[in-house]
């Protein structure tokens, strides 16, 4: 258990942190305007081999991510223009999508690079890892918190940005009014599905780049089925961190820890590896159980002051 | 009274509302193929009719059915409590892992023993499905969330049990071989036609009965339809949805055994082979009626094979089918779909009753004068 | 005077084919009070969620000053002048007084200032004569605050057009009485007001015109001065309201309810049962008055196991079911109609079949527990025919009937069973004149029948025309007994309902 107190162990942990922590802000945001997006998952995976290939044929990073960005917000307003102005159910819709990705995104690999596994045989750009002046120089800490990609720091300032927005701004004031209470920010003349389609743009933004993260950041090629299951673990932790971004960081943070962990045990314990992959899940689900507990404990404290 | 019945289109609304939505979503498909293929017209022509042309492409479509009808029945039972929970997912691999273990690591005479290891499958498929149910009561987490992290859990658990105990060693991964014992005998010579086939009607028959006829099925129903009104007439609708859940997640993981045993010789599956969202959209398109079940999951089976016969003579990938699958739930999905065609309808019948019911009025007003 | 506002032949058909409003045509003079009247479910709210551009019309035109309007949301009204107090007030709980003005308003600072607000909130306040907690979030505030909270929210955004929805109906008298003061302040100072009210007393006294809505349709417009309450009552209902039956003089039998001493706060800490107790024998309909929301809702759920009591004890037929379950306490012969049809009343989009044999599935079973299709068709053909449900069969889905309609299946349901004692919330409201006065005859059947009945009303004369006794609630107290042999006097029992009189201990 040497690897705890090496600061290899907790830069791996911010690392992994990332992807989760673009994704749970893009649940954030939209829970905080009462939408429920099962299709965050899908929406990563489509725009991670977007970034890819686009990124490939055109030589250009930027063109990438900008490519990658776009059709992160148009597949959000797919299933916002199915869920809000169709009325479908925000769950069936979700499904849709996720389904319409992990196939479609195959499909596209298969009929562009003739492998259904991996774009490896393309030449694609990468998201650059920044080593952050004096923070650098600084021991421990430094070799932590400096030398993260590009995007991490995107991640990080994202959340600052959502924080902000959703508490210090009149748009998110607008949003949260809307995912209270829709019928009340209807009659205050606010236009609740503007208000979801903007809050559906910033969840786009966010999970593409977390998708992108995983194919042009933390490794260098799209691979099938790339974001597994991170998507749907974000909405996990939206849910432990009540849609508020900075709790979200830190939930994020449980997983980071959880895969990095895994990874840890995998090269140093000799437990099944196949139920080391378990674990991430196995130990959300504990700390979802032990998170709810403490609420009731709170909850029933204050009701029986309150009926006292 | 005048019992004599018009004939009224909207009777049919949702039935004509489902084909619409699958033909708009073939189309589209087949616009995706003549931009990627060279040979357009070939492909989709083989994606049509190819499974048609032999005698082994229909079988085929029925073998690829039989799971999809397992996992759709198993959904028709606990999606219509009014949950959204698929951990059948997770029931099904189970249930293909614990015939496995019972497959070779219990011995007993033939019969008994594809009795028992379907049974022990079913039970702890059951017990799956419900977990994403109970925590989520407790938690206050969205079902569908938690049953997509049990159902990798249930994976990885599986993939690690049959490493640890059942794996044959050396050669392509897999289990040690079924003995004969534990395998599903075939119905039809030639083919790999199997007694699980018999199986899966005797549950289509069961799971029509159940939630149509019984009085079970009925609370579930109304449980699903208002569970503030199931509650107020009394009825225990935790127990309600949980029960749901078992069944279905038993006939989930009864599905995995007999799909296991019947169709393998070993066990093979690598990756989680997720067999629910087919399943979904076989029980979507059947508009959450068992009896259609059959018939849709053979269309879903026939499209899959028909990608795969495609894929092979005009090199197109299978997984096309995904763009269809996505595009039908949207729209079947979507409340507004086809929506001013009823609309228009309900506001002109409802226009008519109040004339109607001025007409009355006014006679019955010139009456009393 | 000009009008100011004008309405041409709306008419509005809700999903689902509900015709809310039909061809309604009125005109609202600038700088008048006026008032729309009508019974619950006559369509006043629905009109007027169109004038304030929260519900789109089916056809119709609306004009303001001459020109016609097309509002496709809140925000055209808002914009237009035209401000709404809602009867379900529209504030976001957990938000401060201060968010709650500042939200949505056009002029608010991009990046919120919390202590800016706070202080242009205080000057609201200060400017029109209201006192507010600018700091406190709503889901803290009494009724009468948020009340304020929400004038103050028009007037605010400059609005020239006030429509309230029953602004009383949640007051205290005194709270009235100062709501009154300051309309007509409004009133003076150019304002134009549209006040929605079912309570004529109020009408006749704060409004200059009047214009009567029936079922849908408008029954024209009067001007206050000229019309009576009597000839709006009969406008608004077709007849005369009070309700007149032949009732057989009561002999009641044994004692088939008891509450004792039933405690109950919500989940806020107020006080919604107060030592409750009360008794209801057979052959015998207690009627519960008391304005909504002083416990008469919690009663009904206590008794019916929806809820549980802090203490006290509910006794049926001498057994105590206090800790029983819904099902138990149904099995035990007590059957109920819930307050609000479509949340617990019914499955809407079931049968009208599967409706029916909700309250008692297991006389449908056979021993295999299959249910008896033919059992339950002739079981449900019969309550349609004998309960006068307008339907095409049985097997149409519940949620495509009108509102009078769904009540009289779901009266059908719950007064088929085999139950000695039936508790009725509010079981006629919002629907037909038709309807409701069968469902009285079917309650009063039901007495005759030998069954008890407790009867929760808001509408008094509901409870004169079918009470014997008639208990009135006030804040989680019973304040008074009366016995309505003879008919009870309704202003009388209005003072006690306000809390003005008690009779104390001695009920």
């Amino acid at each position: 258990m040497n690897y705890l107190v090496s600061p290899n162990f907790w830069f791996s942990i911010l690392a992994s942190t990332t992807p989760v922590l673009l994704a749970t802000l893009a649940a954030n945001i939209v829970s905080k305007a009462g939408i429920f997006n099962l299709a965050i998952e899908g929406t990563m995976l489509i725009c991670a081999l977007t970034g890819v290939l686009v990124s490939a044929f055109t030589k250009s990073l930027v063109l990438g991510a900008l490519a990658g960005v776009f059709i992160g917000i148009a597949i959000s307003y797919i299933l916002g223009y199915f869920a809000l102005i169709m009325k479908g159910a925000m769950n069936a819709c979700g499904v849709a999508i996720n389904l319409a990705a992990t196939g479609g995104t195959v499909f596209v690999l298969a009929t562009v690079t003739g492998s259904k596994a991996s774009s490896s045989s393309l030449v694609s750009s990468t998201f650059p890892n920044i080593a952050v002046p004096f923070i650098k120089n600084i021991p421990f800490a430094g070799s932590i918190l400096s030398g993260h990609n590009i995007i991490t720091y995107l991640a990080w300032f994202f959340t600052f940005l959502t924080w902000f927005l959703l508490y210090k701004t009149k748009l998110g004031q607008e949003i949260r009014a809307v995912g209270e209470n829709e019928e009340t920010s209807r009659s205050a003349g606010i236009n609740v599905n503007l208000m979801k389609f903007i809050s559906l743009a910033f969840c786009g933004v966010y999970s593409a780049f977390g998708g992108m993260y995983l194919s042009m950041g933390s490794l260098k090629s799209f691979t099938a089925g790339m974001v597994a299951g991170r998507g749907y673990l974000s909405l996990a932790m939206n849910s432990i961190s009540q849609g508020n971004p900075i709790l979200g960081f830190a939930s994020s943070l449980i997983y980071g820890f959880a895969e990095t962990m895994t990874v840890y045990l995998e090269l140093y314990s000799k437990l099944n590896l196949k139920l080391i992959s378990a674990f991430p899940y196995i130990f959300i689900i504990v700390v979802l159980l032990l998170v709810q507990t403490i609420k009731n404990n709170i909850k029933k404290n204050r009701k029986k002051s309150l009926q006292n | 009274m005048n019992e004599q019945k018009k004939f009224d289109i909207m009777n049919y609304f949702s039935a004509i509302r489902i084909l619409i939505a699958i033909v708009i979503s073939l189309l589209l498909v087949f616009v995706i193929i003549f931009f990627v293929s060279d040979q357009p017209v070939y492909a989709i022509f083989k994606m049509m009719v190819g499974p048609l042309q032999t005698k082994r492409g229909l079988f085929n479509v029925l073998e690829r059915a039989t799971p999809l009808i397992f996992t759709a029945l198993a959904l028709n039972v606990s999606l219509r409590s009014g949950v959204f929970n698929i951990g059948v997912d997770g029931s099904f691999y189970m249930g293909a892992v614990i015939a496995s273990a019972f497959a070779l690591q219990v011995n007993m005479p033939n019969v008994i023993h594809q009795i028992v290891l379907i049974t022990a499958a079913g039970i702890i498929g059951g017990l799956i499905n419900t977990l994403p149910i109970m925590i989520g009561k407790y938690t206050k987490i969205d079902p569908t969330v938690l049953a997509i992290m049990f159902n990798s859990i249930f994976y990885f658990v599986g993939l690690a049990y049959v490493s640890a105990f059942l794996l044959q060693k050396g050669g392509s991964w897999g289990s040690y071989y079924f003995p004969d014992s534990a395998r599903l005998g075939n119905l039809i010579r030639g083919t790999s036609m199997h007694w699980g086939f018999v199986i899966m009607l005797f549950t289509i028959v069961f799971v029509i009965v159940l939630m149509e006829k019984s009085s079970f099925g009925y609370k579930v129903r109304l449980t699903g339809a208002n569970p503030n009104f199931a509650k107020y007439v009394g009825i225990k609708t935790v127990l309600v949805v949980i029960g749901a859940q078992f069944i279905g997640g038993f006939i989930g993981g009864m599905g995995g055994a007999i799909e296991m045993v019947g169709m393998y010789k070993r066990f093979q599956w690598q990756s989680q082979v997720s067999y629910v969202w087919d399943g979904l959209l076989v029980h979507m398109l059947a508009n959450e009626n068992p009896f259609f079940i059959p018939i849709t999951a053979i269309f879903i089976a026939y499209l899959r094979v028909g990608a795969e016969i495609m894929s092979r003579s005009a090199r197109l990938d299978p997984e096309i089918v995904a763009f269809l699958q996505g595009i039908v739930i949207l729209l079947v999905a979507s409340e507004r779909f086809l929506y001013t065609f009823k609309k228009r309808h309900e506001q002109k019948l409802s226009l008519q009753q109040a004339k109607k019911a001025e007409e009355k009025a006014a006679l019955e007003g010139g009456n009393s004068i | 005077m000009d009008n100011l506002l004008e309405l041409k032949n709306v008419t509005k058909i809700y999903e689902g084919g509900v015709l809310a409003n039909h061809n309604i045509s009125f005109s609202v003079r600038e700088g008048e009070i006026h008032a729309l009247v009508g019974e619950n479910g006559a369509g006043k709210s629905t009109l007027m969620k169109i004038l304030y551009g929260m519900e789109s019309i089916t056809s119709g035109q609306i004009f303001l000053r001459g020109k016609e309007v097309k509002f496709s949301s809140s925000k055209d009204a808002i914009a237009h002048g035209i401000g709404m107090v809602h009867q379900h007030f529209m504030l976001v709980d957990s938000f401060t007084g201060a968010e709650n003005l500042m939200l949505g308003y056009s002029g608010a600072r991009f990046f919120s200032n919390k202590k800016a607000d706070i202080e242009e909130t205080n000057a609201v306040a200060k400017k029109y004569g209201f006192v507010i907690d600018a700091r406190r979030r709503v889901r803290d505030m009494g009724v009468s605050m948020k009340q304020k909270l929400e004038i103050m929210k028009i007037l605010y955004r400059g609005s020239k057009i006030i429509i309230l929805d029953e602004p009383t109906a949640v007051l205290t008298p005194q709270e009235t009485e100062e709501l009154f003061e300051r309309l007509i302040e409004l009133k003076k100072s150019g304002m134009t007001i549209i006040f929605i009210s079912h309570k004529l007393n109020e009408v006749k006294r704060i409004s200059d015109r009047i214009t009567v809505l029936k079922s849908g349709k408008t029954m024209g417009t009067y001007n206050t001065a000229d019309i009576s309450e009597e000839d709006i009552s009969n406008l608004m209902v077709g007849r005369v309201i009070s309700f007149e039956y032949d009732k057989t003089p009561l002999v009641s039998g044994k004692e088939l309810l008891r509450t004792e001493h039933l405690k109950y706060k919500d989940m806020f800490g107020v006080i919604k049962l107060n030592d409750l107790s009360l008794s209801l024998h057979e052959k015998e309909i207690v009627g519960i008055a008391g304005v909504e929301g002083n416990g008469q809702n919690e009663l009904v759920e206590i008794i019916t196991a929806n809820l549980r009591a802090l203490s006290g004890k509910v006794f049926y037929k001498g057994e105590d079911i206090t800790d029983k379950s819904i099902g138990d306490v149904r099995r035990r012969g007590i059957a109920s109609i819930p307050e609000d049809r479509m949340f617990n009343g019914c499955a809407g989009n079931m049968s009208i079949s599967e409706n029916i044999i909700a309250a008692d599935i297991s006389t449908f079973e056979d021993k295999n527990k299959l249910l008896n299709k033919n059992r339950i068709k002739n079981y449900s053909k019969e309550l349609i025919k004998k309960f006068e449900v307008k339907t095409k069969d049985e097997n149409q889905m519940i949620k495509s009937l009108s509102g009078g309609n769904i009540q009289k299946a779901i009266v059908a349901r719950e007064f088929s069973t085999s139950s000695d004692l039936l508790i009725l919330n509010q079981p006629t409201r919002g629907i037909d004149i038709g309807s409701i006065s069968f469902i009285h005859h079917k309650i009063l059947e039901m007495r005759d029948a030998g069954k008890g009945i407790l009867l929760v009303s808001s509408d008094l004369n509901e409870l004169i025309a079918l009470a014997d006794r008639i208990l009135v609630m006030y804040k989680g107290r019973i304040v008074a007994s009366m016995d309505n042999k003879t008919k009870v006097n309704e202003q009388e029992l209005g003072l006690y309902m306000l809390g003005i009189k008690d009779q104390g201990e001695a009920v």
